[in-house]
């Protein structure tokens, strides 16, 4: 746990952040801001899409403790719905963004309603996960007319934000994305730092003590789990809008372990760790493109040598290293 | 050499160069490299893309053609946004082959509203060059329609009921209704059929359904491919096929009669629109393609050496890479090739020119290794293909 003197500068500023935290995040919007001179528009969108997915993951694995393995669903239903009411509703883009994540509200409160009956080792809670999720993907693939099967649903238009601004250009697009990605991970920061958010470490770092001071765990786990989901689901509508294509891929069980191989390399229980987690899994496969499957290998490799050498993850060692907290 | 001048002198050495190399005309050959129909398509089409470069002389309006690769892995958001990646950041001037029917329909819609070229060969579901044409999209492989020509054959010497295995996804769909339409025209009639999940590798329980139809064809609407070469062989083990029954795909690689062998293909018919074998001017082809990469050229990869051929005549004579001028361009040169005879590029798209039926060998007529096909006619390009009159497409008019 954080030691005193760093929860104490940690309440100092406006979201509770540390000095540290503070300079990161600057970083950040630095980097959002001028990212798209310098880098690929489409590709700088992806990795957003996937750092607040991994950021939204990192709030349950990395603050409360809880392995889900089936954080695809989520994302993935998130893109169909969001996909299918832009296309089908011509819902303007920023209201299929809010569907996607209204979906993720609500499967994750059925999904963590029934994994979280089962108490006890973090082994439960990620097979029955698992299982739902595995249970969604073969409902999408069957379901042909919603999803498009293994076409994918596709012809996605991106829309016209609030009915005037076209977000064909990639760059109107990215400012949308940027916005939202900032939104989502400026609230996970304010989660973490809210009273409710230490209760959370509380659970994750001892919870029959948290239990015997009072705390109800399963409704702290419970909403915590709601949060992640629905954040995770407007990532995934995001994408769908961005790509104009919601496919099988995304509620696949692989992207459940692709968030989880985001997150760790990132670094798990750091706020910046699974955005730079997001970038550098979404930056090998884009840029490694033209070795094909060799990118799972390699995938592999890098998963193996991080668990291996820096368990913390990147960012997790930086701040160790330098003491900041990140 | 003291400092300055010498980087002056470099600046001027690089801008020099830079003067002397014009940018290059970008091909983007989009491929499944190895997954169940890269044997087919694959690297073997990259490699007929740039034979064809080659054989135009690496040069095209004064510009070097640089033939690039990428691998859509069977996804259609990776494909996707491998087209939009080549379009934006490489500047590719034309994608080329893009097989898999759905991946093919994502990268469609790309093109699409980038305004850029593909000639799509390997992707073989209609809605390229009808319901979801668009100006952009050129369509040089068969297509379901002129897969489902097939029937007619059968049903002429008496095999005249089907019962359909069918992939589930877009070329399963569209091959279907072809053929269902196809039968119905020649008087056959349909059993019934049953869809397929793609990663399916168990087809037990299916091939009993369709044995217990009764039906005298039963027909394996399975993407090409290792898949399909699987259904094949379990269709064997159940013995489907006897002297009144039937199995068949209504499309057949060469590649993949070599993997079943003759004993479990002969009779087979199938339409080809390539065939090594075919006549001399083929076999020239094939041996010189065999020579430079090691393998026979299979049907796609003769389409993509077709495709490149007739892009960069296209470019030569439009004198441009403007996507709109090189398009029409094309539907004035004569493209006649190894592939392609008596070739017409339609306004949807669709490239038409003469089809092959063949029939499989026995294993006492395969004289060489890859003698497989016995030529049986030439079915006509007006005929082969869906004529412009039924087109579905909005940009043809009626």
């Amino acid at each position: 746990m954080a030691s005193a003197r760093e929860e104490a500068a940690g309440h100092a500023g406006g979201l509770g952040l540390s000095r540290s935290e503070r300079v990161a995040l600057a970083g950040l919007a630095a980097l959002l801001v001028f990212g798209p001179f310098a880098i690929y528009p489409i590709f700088l969108m992806n990795a957003l899409c996937f750092a607040l997915f991994a950021a939204a993951y990192n709030l349950m694995i990395g603050y409360v403790g809880l392995m889900s393995f089936g954080h695809a669903a989520f994302f993935g239903m998130g893109s169909y719905v969001g996909g299918w009411t832009a296309r089908y509703w011509h819902l303007d883009p920023l209201l299929a963004i809010a569907m996607g994540g209204a979906t993720g509200l609500l499967m994750g409160t059925a999904f963590g309603w029934l994994a979280l009956r089962r108490q006890g080792q973090a082994i439960y809670f990620a097979t029955i996960t698992l299982a739902l999720a595995q249970m969604v993907y073969f409902v999408c693939v069957r379901a042909t007319g919603f999803t498009g099967g293994e076409d994918g649903l596709q012809q996605v238009p991106r829309g016209r934000l609030l009915g005037l601004l076209s977000l064909t250009s990639d760059r109107a697009m990215y400012v949308v994305v940027a916005a939202i990605f900032l939104a989502g991970f400026l609230a996970i920061v304010r989660v973490v730092h809210s009273p409710f958010g230490q209760v959370l470490v509380a659970i994750r770092e001892n919870e029959p003590r948290a239990v015997s001071l009072g705390y109800q765990t399963r409704h702290y786990k419970l909403i915590a789990t709601i949060i992640s989901c629905t954040l995770s689901g407007v990532a995934g509508a995001m994408q769908a809008i961005v790509f104009g294509i919601a496919s099988l891929e995304n509620v696949h069980f692989s992207m459940s372990g692709e968030v989880v191989l985001m997150t760790l390399t990132g670094g798990m229980g750091t706020l910046l760790g699974p955005v730079v987690g997001g970038f550098l899994v979404t930056a090998m496969e884009n840029y490694l493109a033209p070795l094909g499957n060799w990118v799972n290998v390699l995938q592999g490799i890098v998963f193996v040598a991080c668990v291996l050498t820096f368990r913390r993850g990147i960012v997790g060692v930086l701040g160790a290293r330098t003491g900041w907290r990140l | 050499m003291r400092p300055i001048p010498a980087l002056i002198a470099l600046g001027c050495l690089l801008a020099g160069s830079a003067l002397a190399q014009p940018a290059p005309v970008k091909l983007g050959v989009l491929e499944d490299m190895a997954g169940p129909t890269s044997y087919l398509n694959g690297q073997g089409s990259v490699d007929a893309a740039q034979l064809a470069a080659d054989d135009f002389g690496g040069k095209v309006i004064g510009r070097p053609i640089v033939v690039m690769s990428a691998d859509h892995q069977q996804k259609p958001a990776v494909g996707a946004a491998i087209a939009r990646r080549w379009i934006d950041e490489q500047g590719v001037d034309v994608l080329l082959d893009i097989p898999n029917s759905d991946i093919a329909l994502a990268v469609d819609q790309v093109i699409a509203e980038k305004h850029r070229l593909a000639i799509f060969v390997g992707a073989v579901t209609d809605r390229i060059s009808e319901q979801d044409c668009n100006p952009y999209a050129m369509q040089w492989g068969l297509d379901t329609y002129a897969d489902s020509q097939t029937v007619r054959p059968l049903i002429k010497s008496g095999f005249d009921s089907f019962f359909f295995l069918t992939s589930d996804y877009v070329f399963g769909h569209t091959l279907e209704d072809a053929a269902r339409s196809a039968i119905a025209a020649a008087g056959g009639k349909v059993l019934g059929s049953v869809t397929i999940p793609l990663e399916t590798t168990d087809y037990s329980s299916f091939l009993v359904q369709a044995q217990a139809s009764g039906a005298k064809v039963v027909a394996l609407l399975i993407s090409g491919g290792s898949r399909l070469v699987t259904a094949f062989k379990q269709a064997r083990e159940f013995g489907l096929s006897d002297a009144s029954h039937k199995v068949t795909s209504l499309h057949i690689y060469t590649e993949d009669v070599h993997t079943l062998g003759l004993p479990a293909t002969q009779g087979l018919e199938a339409v080809v629109p390539f065939y090594w074998n075919r006549d001399a001017a083929s076999r020239a082809f094939s041996e010189r393609y065999k020579a430079r990469f090691g393998h026979l050229p299979s049907e796609l990869h003769a389409g993509v050496y077709s495709a490149t051929l007739a892009y960069l005549k296209g470019v030569e004579k439009a004198g441009t890479t403007d996507a709109a001028k090189v398009r029409a361009a094309m539907a004035e040169i004569t493209i006649d090739d190894v592939y392609a005879q008596h070739a017409t590029l339609l306004a949807n798209g669709r490239l038409i020119h003469d089809l092959y039926l063949v029939q499989v060998k026995t294993p006492a007529e395969s004289k060489d290794p890859w003698d497989y096909f016995n030529l049986v006619a030439t079915i006509p390009a007006a005929e082969a293909f869906r004529p412009l009159s039924q087109s579905l497409c909005p940009l043809v008019k009626h």
